[in-house]
């Protein structure tokens, strides 16, 4: 092998700002989606669920709709397709102020909101029926059974594939590398042009793709431990005791 | 005048019809239990009540103010009928301490933390659970969650506590408890309570009155005691207490008095009171239940209702004997004191009380 490593190229010239910036960005986007992903996915997962049709019916029309779309077409609809139809002044403000960016996290947030959607729909259809009707003749509306009751334990459930899926949205914002958002990806790429030098980009890339999901997924299993319900998560929380 | 009201009420699901237009009233301060065997509508009545099913026909009213009328087309949702509920699952929530599932109602109804501080530690003094305030809801056996849950029912003081099956997934001991202390807590309380269970011996220690229901209908509405002295029906006979069934036919009727012989037990003879609509000639079935049968091991002086029969099971219970006797192709069940020990293959003399002996026309 003739190959010769030169892994200065990461920190010399232009590209641990590169770097830096990068990381930066793919953190920003996927917090962002994530947040959106979440409000979206509670929301419909819970609507999927009442007692009232078209309710239900508007929230499994919007999992329908975004999830059984590819992401990456749904990057290009929301950064090509979407911003000629608003108003000339809206575009250009847009296009001042990153348009890629917001496209890019609507797109990711959209699409990872209807999965999310589906885990809390399962969240909540696996709660035993009285402890809904034990909230309603305690006196508590329907909307308050949902707010203080269901979605609380449906959320509890629901943590570790809610972990996994959180990874998913994080490694999926490299497809907003496509419609020239500047995050991780991107930036690896871009070292990698300007050094020539792909094995030592993309190794950078990896490490820290990586280091970033450790990163969340041991948040994850903190906030499953802390938030365990007592007696129905039992293992998690007799490890504590 | 009577609290909750009940008018040709009637529920269905798909084809099987759960509550078959039931009519019943429950008196203020009344324990009323329906007992019936699963899939009888007991739950769903209570269902109906708690506003958890709407009637496909019939009303609901309580106290003069309409709960639900298929035909008015009025509907109260559960949350507005001021009613507590107990579950046989508990359905403590998990994601709350004690203090919390108790009180989490009254602070979304805006009550003072002072004032929900009072309320819960009173209730919870009053169902047994001191000093369990912090603990996780679902932490607790069975017995406290169980207790938990109807803290959380009474703290609100409802006017109507409804329970389901509450004490069925209680162990045997703790349920027999459990049935004193909640019959004294409803004294104490006087709350109007109704009660739902399949157990024929919680009904007959809980309630004031017990409506037994089969197939959506209400066989027999009575006190306790009379459900059980005076049975109505052969379903609650069945239903209440172990009861022998001897098929017979009527010889004659002499002044009030049947003359009847057993068709499976050799033709033995039966002597027992009349009834109305039972005639010369009929075929019957007797019914006794086998605490009204007593056991000699030798023959007695009387000849009326003894039968010579074999012993075929004997099981002893320490303060009882069960037997299992069999005469022609009729077995007999009967109880009778631990000094009775007759061995199985052995003969034995069974006496039917006369009095206890019930007719159906078969």
């Amino acid at each position: 092998m003739t190959y010769q490593f030169d892994w200065s190229v990461l920190w010399t010239g232009q590209s641990g700002e590169w770097l830096l910036q990068g990381i930066l960005t793919t953190l920003g986007i996927s917090t962002l989606a994530w947040l959106l992903a979440a409000a979206l996915g509670t929301v419909s997962g819970a609507l999927r669920t009442v007692p009232f049709a078209p309710l239900r019916a508007l929230a499994t029309c919007y999992v329908e709709f975004f999830r059984n779309v590819p992401l990456l077409v749904w990057m290009f609809f929301w950064y090509f397709a979407v911003p000629p139809l608003l108003p000339g002044p809206l575009q250009d403000w847009l296009f001042n102020h990153g348009a890629e960016f917001w496209a890019g996290m609507f797109a990711l947030g959209v699409y990872h909101g209807a999965r999310f959607s589906e885990m809390i729909r399962s969240g909540i259809q696996s709660i035993p029926k009285t402890q809904f009707e034990a909230a309603l003749s305690t006196g508590l509306t329907t909307a308050q059974t949902y707010r203080f009751v269901i979605i609380p334990i449906a959320l509890r459930l629901i943590i570790p594939p809610i972990a996994n899926e959180s990874l998913n949205l994080l490694k999926n914002s490299s497809v907003a590398l496509t419609i020239s958002v500047t995050e991780l990806t991107f930036q690896t790429r871009q070292i990698e042009t300007y050094t020539a030098r792909a094995f030592e980009a993309l190794t950078a890339g990896t490490v820290i793709y990586l280091a970033l999901c450790l990163g969340i997924a041991t948040l994850m299993t903190k906030i499953e431990r802390r938030f365990a319900l007592p007696g129905m998560i039992g293992r998690v929380a007799s490890a504590e005791h | 005048m009577p609290y909750l009201e009940i008018t040709n009420v009637t529920k269905t699901y798909g084809p099987v019809t759960a509550v078959d237009h039931i009519s019943f009233s429950v008196e203020s301060g009344e324990m009323f239990t329906l007992l019936g065997p699963s899939g009888c509508g007991k739950s769903t009545t209570l269902r109906l009540i708690a506003g958890l099913e709407q009637p496909e026909t019939g009303e609901i009213s309580a106290r003069d103010r309409v709960l639900a009328s298929a035909e008015a087309k009025i509907f109260i949702p559960p949350e507005k009928r001021g009613m507590g509920m107990v579950f046989q699952s508990y359905a403590v929530w998990p994601h709350m301490t004690v203090f919390e599932n108790v009180g989490y109602g009254l602070k979304l109804r805006g009550l003072s933390r002072a004032v929900i501080k009072e309320k819960v530690s009173h209730i919870l003094d009053l169902v047994g659970l001191y000093r369990l305030e912090d603990r996780p809801g679902t932490l607790l056996s069975g017995g406290q969650q169980q207790r938990v849950a109807l803290a959380r029912a009474l703290v609100f003081e409802p006017e109507i506590l409804l329970l389901d099956e509450p004490l069925s997934n209680l162990d045997a001991k703790l349920r027999e408890q459990m049935r004193i202390e909640l019959k004294a807590l409803q004294q104490r309380v006087g709350i109007t309570t109704i009660y739902v269970t399949h157990d024929q011996a919680e009904a007959m220690v809980l309630s004031d009155r017990v409506a037994v229901m089969n197939g959506g209908r209400i066989e027999q509405l009575a006190s306790p005691s009379q459900i059980y002295e005076n049975p109505q029906t052969k379903f609650v006979v069945d239903f209440i207490g172990k009861v022998n069934h001897i098929p017979a036919k009527v010889l004659e009727i002499v002044s009030g008095q049947c003359v009847l012989t057993a068709t499976d037990a050799d033709q033995a003879r039966i002597e027992c009171q009349a009834v109305d609509d039972i005639r010369t000639g009929d075929s019957v079935i007797a019914s006794i239940r086998p605490q009204d049968i007593t056991i000699h091991q030798a023959a007695s002086g009387t000849e009326t209702n003894v039968w010579r029969c074999s012993v075929k099971t004997a099981a002893y219970y320490g303060d009882h004997m069960e037997y299992q006797l069999i005469l022609g192709s009729q077995i007999i069940e009967a109880f009778s004191s631990p000094s009775v020990r007759a061995k199985p293959g052995e003969a034995a003399f069974v006496q039917l009380d006369a009095n206890s002996i019930k007719l159906w026309k078969s």
